[in-house]
Formats: C-alpha cells, structure tokens, sequence
C-alpha cells in the first residue's frame, strides 16, 4: 500500500485531455448511478463534466492499489473537490491498454 | 467490428434493452427506453464502444426541454401570465411563445425551473431587484411556508424602537413535515 504522505501517480490534465477523447475513459454503471445525486444522469454527461477541468478546491486524497477485480494491484487516484455545498470523491485508474476508468461518488462511498 | 468489455477485455457482449426513469423537476418521472452493453463475463454493463450512450443524453435533454410547456402551464394556472413573466424579466416580447413552440435552451428552462420554484422572484424582478424588493421577498418565504402546511396561519409584526418582531403561527398535525415541498398538505390538528 503506498502511504497517503506520496503524490498522485497518474497526471490529472492527461486524464481531462482524454475525457473528450471517444473511448477513452469508462464509467462503470454503479459509478454512474452515484454519479446521479451529482446531476449526471449519464456517462456521458460525468465525462463533459470532467473534460471541462474544473474541479473547485480539488484536494489529492490517496493513492493506493486496487485490491480487487481484474485491474486488482493496479494504482488508483483519488481526488477530493467540492461542488456547490457538497463534497465529491473522485477516484481514476488507468489500464495498462490506455484506457482510463473514473468515478465521482460522494466521499462516503469512497474504494 | 466486436465489442470489446472495457473492464474485463472479454469480447463476449450483449445488447440488451433497459429503460430508466429520470426526474424532469416539478414535471414527474419519464422513462426513457435505451440500450446498454452487458458483458456475459464480468456481468458490467454500459456503452462500451461509445455508441449508445450518446443516444441516451440526447433523449434526457430533449425530455427535459420538452417540459418547458408544463412550467409555464404550471404558472399561468397559478396566476401569473406569460406576459407578466416577460415584462418581469426584461425579456424581448414572445419570447415565451418561442419556448412553447420548442425553441429554448438549457439555460432559459434553468429560469423557467427558478421563476417556477419561487413565483415571488418575479415581483422582485419587476420591482428591479429594489432593496424592498429583496427584504419583502425575504420575509414571505417564511409566511409562504405556513401557508402552505399549516392551518389558521397568522403572520403578527410588531414594530418598535429599532426594533422588528415578526411572529409567524399555525396548526399542523404531530408529523414530520418538509419545508422544501410548499404544496405539502397535512390533516388538520
């Protein structure tokens, strides 16, 4: 497990570049039903929202390994920012083919 | 060209049709048929090849500008009238009939969802946002919200050397009641 104390692994501008790249990042659908209580209804609207680069007092949280599913020891960033009153965990991994996987979620339902 | 599971890579995909419902505010739930990707291995499903959806959003954004008839319904039935609305707001002269008939965008329904959530907005509006405007604005919400749910309303002020007392009163029966739905009815104490 990498201590909280390490910066981010990945690089945050590579990852909103690639948001308004087709097929490149993914959302699972749990994540786009949590997504939901944000005001994105869809992938596709979490992606523009993230493509857009604007992310209010964002905060890197950790950095640590996934320890589960087929991307199980791969890193994985988190990031806390807020939006309006509410604070959002946003969390992305990129696959060894260059793909990324992203959700927003509230902080309470944090991997 | 095979579809590809984005998280798991394996090439052994489904479509299969979902339908979901989404909330178009003051205007209910609409359900919205579409299809998603299932893949038979990890059981994730989504738009793995970007393709459907594309297709969804456009069909939630054109249910939500669709709404825009049912709020100024929602307002003319509550008596305030397209013309008023526009005389409020400062707003070139039928420009409402153009959202009736379609024509608007996101952000005039994003007013249109405002002016309908608090109707009060276009008195301060028409009264050019005045400080008498915003303090009268200020203190009917509170007297909005006896109105609405509770019986026997009474609103008493008392005025005296710089001093203000406002006392606000009313009946409800012992429940709970939410203050952010001002048509909430409750049974009578």
């Amino acid at each position: 497990m990498v201590a909280r104390s390490s910066g981010p692994f990945y690089n945050l501008h590579e990852l909103v570049v690639d948001s308004s790249v087709e097929g490149k990042v993914f959302v699972r659908k749990d994540a786009v039903n949590d997504a939901r209580q944000f005001g994105f209804e869809t992938k596709t609207m979490v992606l523009r929202f993230i493509a857009n680069g604007s992310f209010d007092e964002i905060d890197h949280d950790n950095t640590e390994r996934l320890d589960s599913g087929p991307d199980a020891g791969t890193f994985f960033d988190a990031y806390i920012f807020r939006l309006g009153p509410k604070f959002v965990y946003f969390a992305f991994y990129k696959r060894p083919n260059g793909t990324w996987h992203s959700k927003i979620i509230p902080p309470s339902c944090a991997w | 060209m095979s579809i590809i599971c984005p998280f798991c890579d394996s090439h052994n995909i489904e479509t299969i049709a979902a339908v979901d419902q989404y909330q178009l505010p003051f205007c209910g739930t609409v359900a919205i048929p579409h299809n998603v990707h299932r893949c038979l291995d990890c059981e994730e499903e989504g738009d793995f090849d970007n393709t459907l959806d594309k297709n969804l959003t456009k069909a939630i954004d054109k249910a939500n500008l669709d709404s825009a008839p049912q709020l100024m319904d929602d307002l003319t039935q509550n008596g305030i009238t397209m013309t008023y609305l526009e005389k409020a707001l400062r707003l070139p002269f039928r420009t409402t009939a153009r959202w009736k008939r379609g024509r608007l965008c996101h952000s005039s329904l994003a007013l249109l969802r405002v002016i309908r959530f608090s109707p009060a907005l276009l008195q301060a509006a028409d009264d050019n946002f005045s400080q008498a405007a915003m303090a009268r604005y200020q203190i009917t919400r509170t007297w909005d919200f006896f109105k609405f749910n509770t019986k026997n309303p009474e609103l008493k002020v008392t005025t005296g050397l710089h001093k203000i007392q406002i006392t606000y009163s009313g009946s409800i029966a012992p429940m709970a009641i939410s203050s952010t739905n001002p048509q909430v009815r409750l049974e009578s104490a």
